[in-house]
This record gives C-alpha cells, sequence and structure tokens, in this order.
C-alpha cells in the first residue's frame, strides 16, 4: 500500500516555496509519486495515512561528513583500550538511531565504519539512514589516521578486521589501498591530506601525501566510479588536494584566495564540520580528549571560523557536514546554526543539508529532494524552518521522520 | 530508580509448582524485593503498576545452548561467502530481539559471539537477554568447528575478538582457552565429537584427546571456569565426562555406562532436540548443503532414544536448543520435543528455568523469582503446568520484563 503523508505545509529547499497545506505520496517501493497542495495529489483509497497536521514537512537531511563506529563521547584512552572490535561496530546501532531521530536520513560516512553496518540496515535488523561509505581513513605513515603511539601500541580506532589498514606510503601501495578500500564496499575515498587534531603525531597546518600519491588515489578511485574526500585542513593540503582533483574539502581550515578560487572549479566542495572542534572542546572540559587534542583544537578553532567565513562570502559550494562522531550522533543539527552565522541565509543553510549535499553525492533527484521519483525520506518540524532554522538544529524539534514511506520517528 | 510491580492473575513457581492466584512481583533497581499474593506482598505506593490481567507469571527462561551470531536461516555457503566480518555481531541485533520476545531472558551462548555483543547490551545500544559466553567453540584439526574445505579454503568468520577455533595438542590448549578467558568467555566450549552441519567430520567420533580435554577443563577450572562439550559420540561423551566437564551439548549416543557417569557427578545433559529439526527443515528449503542434511536425518532418530533413555534414568537436563541452527525466537518448541520423550511438563519448565539456571551459573539470580533474584518475569495467558503450547510459541508470550523493565508486550 502506498503512503500518504497530510501537512500543514510542504516546503521545497530548491525553490524556497512552500504547498499549504499539502501531501506526499510515497509508493510501496519507498519512492515518492507526488508531492505538492493536497488538491493536486490524488490519495488512491486504502493508503496509509500519516497525519502531519501541525507540522511543515521537508525532505530528510543530509550529513556529508560522520563516523557511525564512533561514540562521540570525546575520547576516553582507558575506554579505547578496553572495547573489543565488535563493540566497536555495534556502535553504529544506537549512532544509526539517533541520527535518523534528529531528521538526517542521509549520510555519507567518512571512514571507520564496514560495509557490514549498511548491509544490516538494509535486511533491517535496525533502522538506519542510508549510507554512502569511505570504509577507510587513509593517511601516510605518521599522519591523521596513523594511530602509532611513541610507546610503540598501534591504537587502530576501529580494528573491525573487514577495513583495509588506514596507512598507506607512495604511489604503488596507493593504488593498491584504494582497490582494497573499493572491493571493502566504499563508495566514496578518503584521505588525510593534512594533519588533523584528534591524532597523537601530526599537526593540522602540516600537508600530509605527495601529489602523486593524492593523484594516483584520485585515478584509482576515478577509475571505479568514486571520487576522493579529503580531510585538508593545512592549506597546502586543501591546494594539493585540489590540484590533484579531490571532489571534496573537508574541515578546510586555512582557506586562501588560491585554495578558494580552486574551490570555486566545477564539482568541487567544501564540507566545513564546524561543529567538531566545538565539541572537542566540550569533551576536553569534561576530561574526556587528550592533552595533545585540546591544545590542537583551541589553535584551530578561531582560523576555522574565519576561512568557512570567507568560504561564504567567495560562493564556494558549502555541503552540511559535521563530523558526528567526533560529537554526539544526533547533534548533527547543531552545524546549520554555526553556518548561519558565519554568514549563510537560513535558506542556503538548509539547502546545503538537501539539495545541495545531494548534488555533492551524486544522489540528485533521489535525496534531499521530494520530488517524483526521489525516496520518501522527509522530516516535519512544527513551523517555518527558515524563519526559524532552530526547528531543525534539535532533534527533540523534529516530530517526524519517514524513510522510504516507513515512519522512523513521529512524536505526537 | 523506581519501584515495579507486575499484577497477574496468577504467579506460577517451577520449583515448587505452586500457582498462587491474584499475585504481584515488585521489583526494586532490577531485583526482585517481593512476590506472591497480593494479600500478602507489601507494594510501594510510589511503584510503577504493570497490569498484566489474563497472565500467569513465571520466572523468564533459560536457554542454555544458543549461538546468537548465526542467523537460524540455514546454511548458504554463498551467502557464507559475502558475509563480511562485521556483520556476524551485527546478527545479534535481531536475534537478541527474538530471544526476548520468545520469554528467554537469560541464554548461554555456545560460541561464535564476542564479549562486544554483552558490552553492548549492557550500555543500552540494542534490548537483549542476559548472557554466558563460550566466545569460541574449540575443535581439532578437521573437528566440527574447522572451516576448512577440501578445495583448500577455510571459512572462519575473521572475528578480531573471537581466539581461533582449532586447537591440537595439550600445551596449545592450555593456552587458548587462557585466550579464550581472556576475550571474555563465563565458559569453555569443547567439541569432542564431530557434528552434523561440519564438512570433514562424522558425529559418531570422538575428538579431542582425554589429555586435551582435561587441560581444558584444568585450565578453565584455575579461572573459575566451567566446560561444556559439543558430544555426540558415545566416546566423545565419556571422554570428556572422565575429564571433567560439565555439560554434555546434544549427546546423540549415550549408553548405560554414560549415563552412570552423568549421575554420578551431577553433570547436566543439553539435549537440543530441535537442532536436528531444523537441520532438517533447512534441507528441505534447499538451504542446507547435503553433507549436512544426511548427517541430520542420519541421527534424529537415535537422538530422540538417547535422550528418551536420559529423561527416564533422571539425568538432569538442562534446556538448550542450539538456536542460530533455527530461528531465534524459537526456542520454546524444544518444550514440546522433551515433553514427547517423557518429559512432564513441570520438569520442562524446570529444565528452562530453575535447572538451567544452576547449571549455567545463574542460581538465584535467574530462573526464580525470589527476592534477590533479577526482576525478570514473563506473562502467559494461562497455566503452562496445564498447556506447554504457552511457552512453546513467541506468540504466546504477552509480556517479557528483564530487570524491572517491559521489552515486550503484546
Amino acid at each position: 500500500m502506498p503512503t500518504a503523508v497530510f501537512a500543514d505545509a510542504l516546503y521545497d529547499p530548491e525553490t524556497a516555496e512552500a504547498a499549504r497545506p499539502a501531501t506526499v505520496l510515497i509508493d510501496d517501493g519507498g519512492r515518492v509519486t507526488a508531492a505538492g497542495p493536497r488538491n493536486q495529489v490524488h490519495v488512491p483509497a486504502g493508503a496509509t495515512c500519516v497525519d502531519a497536521g501541525g507540522l511543515t514537512v521537508l525532505p530528510g537531511l543530509i550529513d556529508c561528513h560522520v563516523h557511525l563506529c564512533f561514540v562521540g563521547t570525546g575520547i576516553d584512552l582507558g575506554e579505547v583500550l578496553a572495547s573489543p572490535a565488535s563493540l566497536t561496530v555495534l556502535n553504529a546501532v544506537v549512532a544509526c538511531r539517533n541520527t535518523l531521530d534528529a531528521g538526517f536520513t542521509t549520510v555519507r560516512d567518512a571512514g571507520g565504519t564496514p560495509a557490514a553496518v549498511r548491509m544490516a540496515v538494509e535486511r533491517g535488523y535496525f533502522p538506519g539512514p542510508r549510507m554512502m561509505l569511505a570504509i577507510q581513513i587513509l593517511s601516510q605513515t605518521g599522519g591523521h589516521n596513523d594511530q602509532h603511539f611513541p610507546c610503540g601500541a598501534d591504537l587502530a580506532w576501529n580494528p573491525a578486521s573487514d577495513l583495509p589498514d588506514s596507512v598507506v606510503d607512495g604511489v604503488e601501495s596507493m593504488r593498491q589501498r584504494v582497490r582494497e578500500v573499493i572491493r571493502a564496499g566504499a563508495d566514496w575515498v578518503k584521505l588525510c591530506t593534512s594533519g588533523g587534531v584528534l591524532s597523537p603525531g601530526d599537526a593540522p597546518q602540516h600537508a600530509t601525501f605527495t601529489p602523486s600519491e593524492i593523484e594516483a588515489a584520485v585515478n584509482e578511485a576515478a577509475t571505479q566510479g568514486r571520487r576522493v574526500m579529503a580531510h585538508a585542513q593545512a592549506n597546502a593540503g586543501v591546494k594539493n588536494a585540489l590540484r590533484a582533483g579531490v571532489a571534496t574539502i573537508e574541515h578546510g581550515i586555512w582557506l586562501d584566495d588560491e585554495a578558494l578560487d580552486l574551490l570555486l572549479g566545477d564539482g568541487r566542495a567544501l564540507v566545513p564540520t564546524l561543529v567538531a572542534p566545538r565539541w572537542v572542546v566540550r569533551h576536553a572540559e569534561v576530561g574526556r580528549m587528550p592533552a595533545y587534542a585540546a591544545e590542537k583544537s583551541a589553535v584551530v578553532a578561531e582560523d576555522h571560523r574565519v576561512s568557512i567565513r570567507r568560504a561564504v562570502e567567495a560562493g564556494v559550494t558549502v555541503a552540511f557536514g559535521t563530523d558526528s562522531g567526533v560529537g554526539p550522533h544526533g547533534s548533527n543539527g547543531e552545524e546549520l546554526l554555526l553556518l548561519r552565522d558565519l554568514g549563510m541565509t537560513p535558506i542556503d543553510c538548509i539547502r546545503s543539508a538537501t539539495t545541495v549535499a545531494a548534488r555533492v553525492l551524486g544522489m540528485e533527484g533521489r535525496v534531499g529532494t521530494l520530488t517524483e521519483g526521489a525516496f520518501g525520506d522527509l522530516v516535519g518540524v512544527a513551523g517555518d524552518p527558515v524563519a526559524d532554522l532552530d526547528l531543525l538544529a534539535r532533534p527533540e524539534h523534529v516530530r517526524l521522520v519517514v524513510k522510504g514511506g516507513d515512519v522512523v520517528k513521529e512524536v505526537g | 530508580m523506581a519501584v515495579t510491580a507486575i499484577f497477574g492473575d496468577a504467579l506460577l513457581d517451577p520449583a515448587t509448582e505452586e500457582l498462587t492466584r491474584a499475585a504481584v512481583v515488585v521489583i526494586e533497581d532490577g531485583r526482585v524485593i517481593a512476590s506472591g499474593g497480593r494479600d500478602r506482598v507489601a507494594v510501594p505506593a510510589d511503584a510503577v503498576r504493570v497490569d498484566a490481567e489474563g497472565l500467569t507469571l513465571l520466572p523468564g527462561l533459560v536457554d542454555a545452548h544458543v549461538h546468537l551470531v548465526s542467523r537460524g536461516n540455514g546454511r548458504d555457503l554463498a551467502e557464507q561467502l559475502a558475509t563480511p566480518p562485521s556483520l556476524w555481531p551485527l546478527n545479534t541485533v535481531p536475534a537478541t530481539r527474538a530471544t526476548l520476545d520468545a520469554g528467554f531472558t537469560a541464554v548461554r551462548d555456545a560460541g561464535g559471539t564476542p564479549a562486544g555483543v554483552r558490552m553492548a547490551i549492557e550500555r543500552g545500544y540494542f534490548p537483549g537477554p542476559r548472557l554466558k559466553l563460550a566466545v569460541t567453540a574449540l575443535s581439532q584439526t578437521g573437528g566440527h568447528t574447522d572451516h576448512h574445505f577440501a578445495c583448500g579454503v577455510t571459512l572462519t568468520r575473521g572475528l578480531g575478538d573471537v581466539p581461533d577455533s582449532v586447537v591440537d595438542g595439550v600445551e596449545p590448549m592450555r593456552k587458548r582457552v587462557r585466550e579464550t578467558i581472556r576475550a571474555g568467555a563465563d565458559w569453555i566450549k569443547l567439541c569432542t565429537s564431530g557434528g552434523v552441519l561440519s564438512p570433514n567430520d562424522l558425529p559418531h567420533h570422538a575428538t579431542l584427546t582425554l589429555d586435551e580435554i582435561r587441560a581444558a577443563v584444568e585450565e578453565a577450572a584455575a579461572q573459575g571456569r566451567s566446560v561444556m562439550a559439543h558430544a555426540q559420540a558415545n566416546a566423545g561423551i565419556k571422554n570428556a565426562l572422565r575429564a571433567g566437564v560439565a555439560t554434555i551439548e546434544h549427546g546423540i549416543w549415550l549408553d548405560g555406562d554414560a549415563i552412570e557417569m552423568m549421575l554420578d557427578g551431577g553433570r547436566a545433559l543439553v539435549p537440543t532436540l530441535v537442532a536436528p529439526q531444523w537441520v532438517i527443515r533447512h534441507a528441505d528449503q534447499g538451504r542446507m548443503p547435503s553433507w549436512a542434511a544426511e548427517k541430520g536425518r542420519a541421527v534424529f532418530e537415535d537422538h530422540k532414544a538417547s535422550v528418551r533413555l536420559a529423561i527416564e534414568s533422571g539425568v538432569r537436563i538442562a534446556f538448550g536448543t542450539d538456536t542460530g541452527v533455527g530461528p531465534h525466537g524459537s526456542n520454546g518448541e524444544e518444550f514440546l520435543l522433551l515433553h514427547e520423550l517423557g518429559m512432564s511438563t513441570a520438569d520442562c519448565l524446570r529444565a528452562a528455568t530453575t535447572v538451567a539456571a544452576e547449571v549455567v551459573g545463574w542460581r538465584g539470580q535467574v530462573g526464580t523469582l525470589e527476592a534477590g533474584a533479577y526482576g525478570d518475569v514473563i506473562g502467559v495467558p494461562g497455566n503452562p503446568l496445564e498447556d506447554l503450547e504457552l511457552v512453546a510459541r513467541a506468540e504466546n508470550v504477552r509480556l517479557v520484563v528483564k530487570g524491572g523493565e517491559i521489552v515486550k508486550r503484546a
């Protein structure tokens, strides 16, 4: 039976127009067959009716940068050491639920989540968002995802045996590793072209990987229809990535004019994850962050905001992403407020998490929209989210979440 | 934490077979503080009241032999080859839910399930029964858990937190038992005979030497663990019993001597009668390799005769199903099979409550609603002593409470 959602209003992020009252009709296959003003949508007899009275519905939100297997409660090394691999995988069960509850029905996982999590969600083991996966975060020896500590221990954060190794050096090795990551189920290839905040041995200001290593990854990914996302904070790391043909720049802490010019090129996008350093600071305040990470985060926070503000002003394509897994899953929406604070209009904030994110992820027309043929993924909030962005910023404000025509959250 | 009071039409104590009408079970901080007739049990004014009208309450059931990582839909080798390691622990999410829904609030997992699953349930990631884990099932080269195939491939599950299952020799056995305990095992599981689902062995051959089994029993005992033995062959059963194994799983070919040994040492049998039934059902659907289907059919009648003999001889029998061979949530069917082989309904219920609790190491904690036990309660519409069907099918189990929290209400 099809599902019909009856709402006070239907908001289309693409056109910034609202139809009211509105109906969204979703077929048995979970796809939208019609969406618009109630008098223009014919609802077949016997359809399952979802009453979204009092709510404005819009397409389910998209987060282009999460880590579903990370808990998001800070780094407690004692806890990391006492966590078996299978527990790390099971972290995704809770993360998936909380992500949906916050209205995010599609995510790109930026590494650490094995393909089995997607298989489990598709088999209906537990509810979860649609996901594109990077599987593993590749970095050089001593880079952002080399969890080697001076004592000699290697603390692979997620040692599930179906994740290829994270550390790779050299052009030929990179080609092979990218092939392994794709074989393990990757939709995207994730590289660290700079150091980062949470890692023990590197600095976010330094570029990592050579341009030829990055190019090898981009070419190898392209051969099998994948693109590359780069954890890129250092200016040189951002530029190396963009020159080598990387599609999305994650974090982008030190963008300059030249980097912005490169980012304005076709098919490039920035995923700011402004909320991530905030969570590092919050975790540090409650003693759940090693000193090396807390110190690095304090140093980059202001530069990060300045960099993203410049990118917004320059008209760079900004896709919504949060790095959730650094912060707790379900807190994703806070990023909308931080983007607005840096000069983005509310409608552009919403587009970054719907139409823009869908385009950047190559899922245009399927997610981030409720036009005919799209997945029947929608959220309902009690009011106009453009007038009050806070309605999408907190999971408790998200009253209704539908994925593929199935109600996955409904608050009476 | 608030106090919960569950008001049922009746309360059945499997130990005494006593049925108390108009009963209440009071649970505080996850433990029973009182249970009995409403006229005799004081219910605190601030208690959360759970109305179980029309239901008979009894302790949550215990299954002493399950495999939560296995789906229980047969063995499809193409599916197995396409299963990444991480999917195995994720299989436990629906399995633990279905187990609870069938009224089983405590299980002993006989191998394959890593300790991370128990940690996840304890953290509240998803609902599941209380768990005692064997983590891995140890067998010799070519034994029941050696997944090496003639083509040269070994189909292990590849989980980094589950120790290797194949071990040979006394010294390697000691070390492997230590590794298994380090990985979180409450029980050590050995295969002292071949089995049905495995490609290279036969259920009527003994596996592991007496010395190897003894080494495992000693190492386990040194850290307060007991050993459970997959033991189908007569010689495998006797080797296990001589070496000091606590529970015999399956026990397809018991004879008078073996039964005497079991009675002497107070050892328990966990029959899992329903497992070969599921092997045959899966085979009928084309979801079982031919070697397993043939072995399953060949042992079926002998298994029943052996368990009937054990029941008649008064061997202590703990309820266990090998669920994971069959689908999770179908556990209760075993009650009907035990009953068919001559076990009284009261003994069937005790097998899955007091007896299983004592055998598995939960005495006074589960399988009873005495003060101090975990607040694990199920409700069924009638007296299961008169109708075992009430606990045999998940749909008849209307209420399931674990640690004072409602996990199912139909």
